[in-house]
């Protein structure tokens, strides 16, 4: 396994892919969870909206920064992990480079298990980089607006930290089987995308005025991750927080489901990689 | 290293087996790529395996590496099931056309397969000085030529030193001095490993090999040493020559053994055994035909492959 993590950190820390998915999910968290609400706030009423402009300022100031960046990922940062998930396994299978990777020494399980550690380091790195990105954001708008630097404990920022990792994880592996399962990236992506910006939503916006599909929203990865996002004390969007944040279930079954599709997803990309022959 | 003895599987012998397959069967829904093959690959050996398209060549190796499982039949790879992880660590290969991750230099690319396999990376250094690609190492593999591509892939069979060498074509690409250079590397490796390889140039085959196998529809048409499977496909050809034509075909005709020569002006061509020949030769002289040689053909490799595929088409990469 060793031998194997090897081989997977020196690829992905090689690779481009990962660059180029984390430093747009940086720009995204930066311009989404701040620039946005910035503009937002910076174009409200400072007379008869005053108490929406100070809520708002909330969220984009040092203390509240750490939530804002974790608010950002249910939605959007899901969609982002389940690309970088994809471009883990996917793009083996277009350069043919599978067989070289599995006649190497260590097993198909190694490998594959390797591979989505590997890219959990990169997620771990690419969390840690947004929040620092966002609190630099927040420190920048707490002195144009003349607010005090205050900051949140350290614990609030790993606990947020925490989640940001835990929801990626569990959309990295379900990116990392779906690039199996299509062998390729193009499918994966697009069925990916689909599922997640696309049904998911509207599965979960229906489950609002449609209770039969209200067990149905409770094993989505989505709302899952709104829900374990929305137990830091993360607005919903209705509260003026962020899309896909909200109270679908509790945290701990929050964490039960995306630990399941953790565990789904490596189990589904290494009996598949175990299984099928390589050609 | 030719080797003359029995070697199929259940025969007795001292020398370990490399590799040993009996009666492996492999298909891909409906199309039966390799069927009840049965060979044994004996230590040192350079074995071909030739083939025209869709033979199971490549089927063939990628069940040796454990890439793609037999549906029935035995396989033992260095004594071990295929795909075995210890066992994949002594094994080198290069299969089909080689693939890397384009964007990554030939350098980087080795280094990935060299750390999957625990080694460091001096290792690569290595293997990039024996195929002469040290120059070209830190270059986007992207921006290689089809022969260095080879090249590369030939140097990531090579890390670790195998014990077992599986190259699928890999003068694939190479211009004539590579192609040669590959030759003498193929045989220096020969020293110190078994090496199975395919190929569609069958010359190589017949300069590089000691024993091959030859593959027709996914079943062995004929396993010999090189030198064997020359002798015994040519032994039955004779030519003739003599004068004059009307008088020797009248004596050709008369006989039955005989009568199957074809005529190409003053020459003729007969399946014939050792004894047959005196036999001949007195017929015609006591005719009054004026025999001005007869010699046995030697076939080339070539001519005995088109010969047990009936295939009248140069080979190419296959299956």
């Amino acid at each position: 396994m060793r031998n194997a993590l090897a081989a997977e950190a020196l690829l992905m820390r090689k690779r481009l892919a990962p660059l180029v998915v984390g430093g747009t999910w940086i720009v995204l968290v930066v311009a989404f969870g701040f620039g946005v609400p910035y503009i937002v706030y910076a174009t409200l009423d400072p007379v008869t909206k005053a108490a929406d402009r100070a809520a708002l300022l909330d969220l984009l100031l040092p203390s509240a920064a750490h939530t804002t960046a974790a608010g950002s990922y249910p939605l959007f940062g899901g969609a982002i992990m389940l690309i970088l998930g994809v471009l883990v396994t996917g793009p083996e299978y277009r350069w043919g480079t599978w067989p070289a990777r599995l006649s190497q020494g260590p097993g198909r399980t190694q490998v594959v298990l390797a591979k989505v550690l590997a890219g959990a380091v990169v997620v771990v790195v690419i969390a840690v980089a947004a929040l620092a990105a966002s609190m630099v954001t927040s420190v920048v708008v707490a002195l144009v607006e003349g607010q005090p630097l205050t900051w949140p404990a350290a614990g609030a920022v790993a606990a947020s930290l925490g989640v940001a990792v835990f929801i990626s994880v569990a959309w990295l592996s379900l990116g990392a089987a779906l690039g199996v399962i299509f062998r390729g990236v193009g499918t994966a992506l697009g069925v990916g995308l689909v599922w997640t910006l696309g049904l998911e939503n509207a599965l979960s916006g229906l489950a609002g005025v449609v209770p039969a599909l209200e067990p149905v929203r409770a094993v989505l990865l989505g709302p899952a991750s709104g829900s374990l996002v929305a137990a830091l004390g993360v607005p919903s969007l209705s509260e003026g927080g962020a899309v896909g944040v909200g109270e679908y279930m509790s945290g701990p079954v929050a964490c039960a489901v995306l630990l399941a599709y953790t565990a789904a997803g490596l189990a589904v990309a290494t009996v598949l990689i175990r299984r099928r022959d390589i050609t | 290293m030719t080797d003359h003895q029995d070697v199929r599987p259940g025969s007795t012998t001292a020398a370990p087996v490399v590799v040993e397959l009996a009666n492996v069967t492999k298909a891909f829904g409906a199309v039966q790529a390799v069927r009840g093959v049965t060979l044994r690959v004996e230590p040192g050996q350079v074995y071909g395996l030739l083939g025209p398209n869709g033979a199971g060549k490549t089927t063939l190796m990628r069940i040796l590496l454990g890439l793609v499982r037999s549906d029935a039949g035995t396989v033992r790879v260095l004594g071990e099931p295929p795909g075995d992880p210890r066992t994949l660590r002594r094994i080198g290969a290069l299969i089909e056309s080689p693939a890397f991750v384009p964007h990554l230099s030939g350098r980087v690319n080795l280094q990935v397969l060299a750390r999957a396999r625990g080694l460091p990376d001096a290792e690569v250094d290595r293997v990039l000085r024996v195929v002469d690609l040290e120059g070209a190492a830190d270059r986007r593999v992207t921006g290689y030529s089809l022969g260095m591509r080879q090249r590369l892939g030939v140097a990531g069979a090579l890390l670790g030193e195998p014990s077992l060498l599986i190259l699928d074509e890999p003068t694939n690409g190479l211009d004539p001095e590579g192609t040669a250079a590959m030759r003498s590397l193929i045989r220096d490796m020969a020293a110190h490993a078994t090496v199975l390889l395919s190929s569609h140039l069958l010359g190589e085959i017949q300069q590089v090999c000691d024993r091959v196998v030859v593959l027709d529809k996914g079943e062995v048409v004929a396993e010999d040493s090189v030198s064997e499977l020359l002798s015994r496909a040519g032994e039955r050809t004779v030519v003739l020559e003599a004068q004059p034509a009307d008088l020797t075909e009248k004596v050709l005709k008369a006989n039955d053994a005989w009568s199957g020569a074809t005529r190409d002006d003053s020459s003729w061509r007969l399946e014939l055994d050792g004894a047959g020949v005196p036999a001949l030769v007195r017929a015609l002289v006591e005719a009054g035909v004026e025999v001005h040689e007869v010699r046995r053909e030697r076939r080339s490799l070539e001519e005995v492959f088109f010969a047990l595929t009936g295939d009248h088409h140069p080979v190419r990469s296959g299956t």
